[in-house]
């Protein structure tokens, strides 16, 4: 019952807020720049073996597990955190009769289903992007019956993978006061996934495995070692986390 | 009063690196007291306050709250606590009411509870507005709702009044001062101000560099301090010779001023005596109560720079035997 109080505490604080407002919009920016790409373009899209909602769907939630994904997990876990260092909060939720692990697992659940909220957003932003392609572009094959399933899966797995990372920054983000150190710790990982995306240790690197998992849904290859490894990692670094910011003195 | 004690810590101290800022401090804060603690700043008044409500954890040393060890009963004595940590902890994206609301769902209290405090530090006007575009004194107004919220039995108050202009100060001031009686609390305040711990405490702990210096009632404190009878005098080494030779303890003030510790007037009366028979002429005398600002000093040994000097403390007479 504490840790559900905690939660619901959680559901108010982020009223008003930018974490709130970024939801929605994080994913509508990468669905908006596919559909300028094929505007802009329509003739490389025409013929695909595969269909065009596929082509599609497939191209944006690349862009979004490689690039905006992990941005989008940093600056909302970051936002998020932020809320508690402004003004010390701290110093007011620890020293309140309740267990410091509810106050740390509230954060990391709220900022599951903040970002859970996007990819419901990025899957609803991807059928509206891909009507409106059909109104504008006629003929190019947005006027076949929309896949359904097959976009569930793809948001589906970039959620999947993505916990590992949201654990990673949630500590960072509650960890460590400065929201500047929170956003560079993510931009450097992502930079660095750019790099390492091709090797062998992209494989295992937090921040690529979003785009691992969906570059291996793309070829039809098992893509479960990702996102079992985004699953335990994720409740492991959660648990760890949780342990080490409640020890800690709040000084 | 009640015998019974609300804090209690024994040989409470913490460490920073090689700095120890809270140094074996033994507090004992009766239940139904305004416990003024009062030290500089840096004195180790903050570090205190967050080793009473479990923040951080002192290197050696216990807390005790209600006769509980707080290591073992943390929860269950929070429960019974509210505090406010030096500023306010609000979100400012929030209304005043939403802030208490946060709070509530936490702590599962009531609607009732809420409308309660806000009408406490009279802010059920401004409840629905949002808390950025508060004043500093709203502010620190709505952190003490935040504390009272759990209706409790030990409030602690880390530097209520700081940022506050003026008017701000009375208003917090006049709200410490009613809350003992009105919601059988005990409060602990820490403070840097000699006026606002002298006006509204029972009892007064001094701490300077980590070490508590004094505790105990304010009575207490001034029962330890000494008279003192000021002089203008036109001759005043013949003065202050004539009276060493008397007996008394004389110090020269500069100027044509000296002060004697004395006590009462048949002192006062006595001294005066002893001058114009030895040839001295009095052209002032006054029999001073040591102001707390005094005691202060005195047991602080005199970290003048680190204080907040209250002005109605120092006197004209004061003022001139100074120069």
């Amino acid at each position: 019952m504490t840790y559900l109080r905690a939660l619901w505490a959680e559901q108010l604080k982020v009223k008003r807020t930018l974490a709130l407002w970024l939801a929605p919009i994080a994913p509508l920016v990468i669905v908006g720049m596919q559909m300028a790409m094929i505007m802009d373009r329509p003739e490389y899209y025409q013929g695909n073996p595969t269909g065009i909602w596929q082509g599609y769907g497939q191209q944006i939630v690349m862009l979004w597990g490689l690039m905006m994904l992990p941005l989008f997990i940093t600056l909302e876990t970051a936002l998020l955190s932020n809320l508690e260092h402004t003004n010390q909060q701290w110093k007011h939720l620890f020293a309140l009769p309740l267990p410091r692990g509810a106050v740390y697992m509230a954060k990391q659940i709220s900022s599951m289903a903040i970002i859970g909220l996007s990819m419901v957003a990025l899957y609803g932003w991807i059928v509206v992007g891909g009507l409106l392609l059909g109104v504008l572009l006629p003929g190019l094959g947005f006027e076949q019956p929309v896949p359904w399933l097959l976009f569930a899966r793809y948001v589906g797995i970039s959620y999947l993978a993505g916990c590992l990372l949201i654990s990673i920054h949630v500590w960072v983000g509650l960890r460590w006061h400065s929201f500047a150190l929170a956003t560079a710790v993510g931009i450097a990982a992502v930079v660095v996934s750019l790099f390492v995306f091709e090797s062998d240790y992209g494989k295992w690197f937090p921040w690529t495995l979003p785009g691992m998992a969906l570059a291996a849904e793309r070829q039809a290859l098992n893509v479960w070692p990702q996102l079992i490894a985004s699953g335990v990692g994720g409740l492991i670094v959660a648990l760890v986390g949780a342990w080490n910011v409640c020890r800690r003195d709040v000084l | 009063m009640s015998s019974k004690t609300a804090i209690t810590t024994f040989g409470l101290t913490r460490r920073f690196g090689r700095l120890t800022a809270v140094d074996n401090i033994d507090l004992d804060v009766p239940q139904g007291s305004v416990y003024g603690f009062l030290g500089p700043n840096g004195a180790g008044k903050t570090t205190t306050i967050r080793m009473l409500l479990g923040l951080i954890r002192p290197h050696l040393g216990e807390v005790r709250l209600f006769d509980e060890r707080l290591c073992e009963q943390r929860r269950a004595l929070l429960g019974r606590v509210g505090a406010m940590v030096e500023s306010p902890s609000l979100y400012p994206n929030l209304t005043g009411r939403e802030n208490l609301e946060v709070t509530r769902r936490l702590i599962r209290g009531t609607q009732a509870q809420i409308g309660h405090v806000l009408h406490v530090v009279h802010l059920e006007d401004a409840a629905d507005r949002p808390v950025a575009g508060y004043s500093a004194g709203m502010k620190q107004r709505l952190g003490l709702a935040l504390a009272l919220l759990r209706q409790p039995e030990l409030l602690i108050l880390d530097e209520p009044t700081n940022g506050l202009d003026p008017a701000g100060i009375q208003e917090m001031r006049e709200l410490i001062r009613r809350l003992p009686a009105d919601y059988n609390v005990t409060v602990f305040l820490s403070s840097h101000l000699l006026a606002e711990v002298e006006q509204v405490a029972t009892h007064i702990g001094i701490i300077q560099e980590g070490r508590l210096r004094f505790q105990g009632t304010q009575d207490a404190l001034h029962a330890q301090m000494e008279e003192q009878v000021v002089l203008g005098v036109d001759q005043p080494e013949k003065a202050k010779a004539l009276l060493e030779r008397a007996g008394w303890t004389v110090s020269r003030n500069g100027g044509h001023r000296i002060t004697i510790a004395a006590t009462g007037r048949s002192d006062a009366a006595m001294i005066n005596a002893q001058l114009v028979g030895g040839g001295v002429n009095v052209y002032h005398l006054q029999l001073e109560q040591p102001t707390l600002e005094d005691m202060f000093m005195t047991l602080t040994n005199g970290t003048q720079e680190k204080i907040q000097p209250k002005a109605h403390y120092v006197g004209a007479t004061r003022a001139e035997g100074a120069n």
